[in-house]
């Protein structure tokens, strides 16, 4: 089983990878941490039906939730599009509720987007990708994608909210921490715990 | 996983150990697979996406306006609907407030103050609702009567002519035109026979006789047909 992860991982290194991960996060978030600095001031706007304000939010948190319904989804036709725009029609609908506890408003979205994900997979809406991948997973095999993210469903809840936080919304452990109302030390330890996990479960298939 | 190697891994997640510090401290290849699974994560993360633009023209097509949650709970028309109705409500139950309120002020059924109020507003657009004071209190002019039945020395006609005096005063304040004739005289006059009236008729001068002699009409009732003179 690990020599298959190993296969499965080695298959799926990205040549832009190195060994050092600083180099993947160094730059790679400063330009949209400078505009997500106007989040609250545009929910707050959005909250009183500024719908500039929310097609704003809308623009900054596009990439992340649909990646995050691609991965479940697939990315066949327009399901990972949709369950976004399902996802921003909740929340505009939900967002006069929305009361700010200091958590990052793409923790509240990802909520969200989770019942929406899983609404459509009781549906029967997941799609078996068979086209090609997007720009930037070189390496990467359809069934691979598809193997981590049944993986990635199977992690136990805290765990799992951990890595869909920190790697799919790209937030920062102290944001995933304040999110999930922990310690910035215990969400470091559950992300190395979440993927033992991960890696146990990658194993047994 | 131990908590050496996660505090390790932590420190090589922000920069602070190299990996080959990690490999040499945990061999195997449990650290090379967990920080090439976080490497994989990571890129996931940062994968290509298709623009924000046309998702937000679908979007905003679909997007209600302009507050979500009271628009999704209140259909415009509806609502316009509701408005009229509430108001057709209102003035209808403010209406049925009035005109009973009127019809009880009229009645002169109301408690004091409240009769007061409604006649003085009531007076205001010159309608003529009785004031509190003006009501007769029944419950004394009763035991007026009922006093005066009971302890007036007269006997027979006198005693019951005394009651209907008492009785029909208040009739008597509003009655207009001659004075009636005193019963007792006519029947005097007829040959005192109201004096002879057998045993039901004695009846007719009691106290619950004088009672019913309030009664103007029943007045004249018995004396037009009284024994001929």
């Amino acid at each position: 089983m690990i020599r298959e992860l190993r296969e499965l991982i080695a298959s799926s290194r990205m040549a832009n990878i190195s060994a050092s991960n600083s180099d993947i996060q160094a730059g790679t978030h400063t330009a949209e941490e400078e505009q997500l600095d106007r989040v609250p001031q545009l929910v707050e706007r959005a909250k009183r039906g500024d719908r500039d304000a929310f097609a704003e939010l809308y623009r900054l948190h596009h990439a992340r939730i649909f990646r995050m319904a691609r991965l479940h989804l697939g990315d066949l036709g327009d399901g990972a599009e949709d369950a976004v725009a399902e996802t921003f029609l909740r929340a505009w609908a939900a967002l006069p509720r929305y009361r700010d506890t200091g958590a990052p408003f793409v923790a509240w979205l990802f909520g969200i987007a989770r019942h929406v994900v899983l609404d459509e997979l009781a549906r029967g809406r997941r799609v078996m990708p068979r086209e090609e991948l997007p720009e930037g997973t070189k390496g990467w095999t359809v069934d691979d994608r598809l193997t981590l993210a049944q993986a990635i469903e199977r992690l136990p809840a805290a765990q799992r909210r951990v890595v869909e936080l920190k790697y799919l919304a790209g937030m920062k452990n102290a944001e995933v921490a304040s999110a999930l109302g922990k310690s910035e030390g215990a969400i470091n330890a559950m992300q190395w715990r979440a993927l033992g996990t991960l890696k146990e479960i990658l194993e047994e298939r | 996983m131990n908590r050496h190697l996660e505090e390790d891994l932590e420190r090589w997640e922000a920069g602070l150990a190299p990996l080959a510090e990690l490999e040499e401290h945990h061999p195997g290849p449990e650290v090379h697979d967990l920080t090439e699974l976080h490497h994989q994560l990571t890129a996931l993360g940062l994968e290509a996406t298709p623009g924000p633009e046309r998702g937000w023209q679908r979007l905003s097509a679909r997007l209600p306006e302009p507050h979500p949650g009271i628009i999704l709970l209140r259909p415009t028309e509806p609502k316009h609907r509701h408005v009229l109705t509430r108001r057709r409500v209102a003035v209808l139950g403010l209406a049925a407030a009035l005109t009973l309120t009127g019809g009880l002020a009229a009645a002169d059924v109301l408690p004091g103050p409240a009769q007061d109020a409604v006649a003085n507003v009531a007076g205001h657009l010159g309608l003529d609702f009785p004031h509190s004071a003006d009501a007769p209190d029944q419950t004394s002019h009763g035991q007026e009567v009922s006093s005066v039945a009971h302890s007036t020395p007269e006997v027979g006609c006198d005693k019951g002519q005394a009651i209907s005096e008492v009785a029909s005063s208040f009739a008597q304040n509003h009655r207009h035109g001659d004075p009636e004739p005193i019963p007792c005289d006519k029947a005097e006059a007829a040959g005192g026979h109201a004096h002879h009236a057998g045993p039901g008729s004695g009846n007719g001068v009691g106290p619950a006789a004088g009672a019913t002699h309030a009664s103007d009409s029943g007045l004249n009732h018995r004396g037009s047909h009284g024994p001929p003179a």
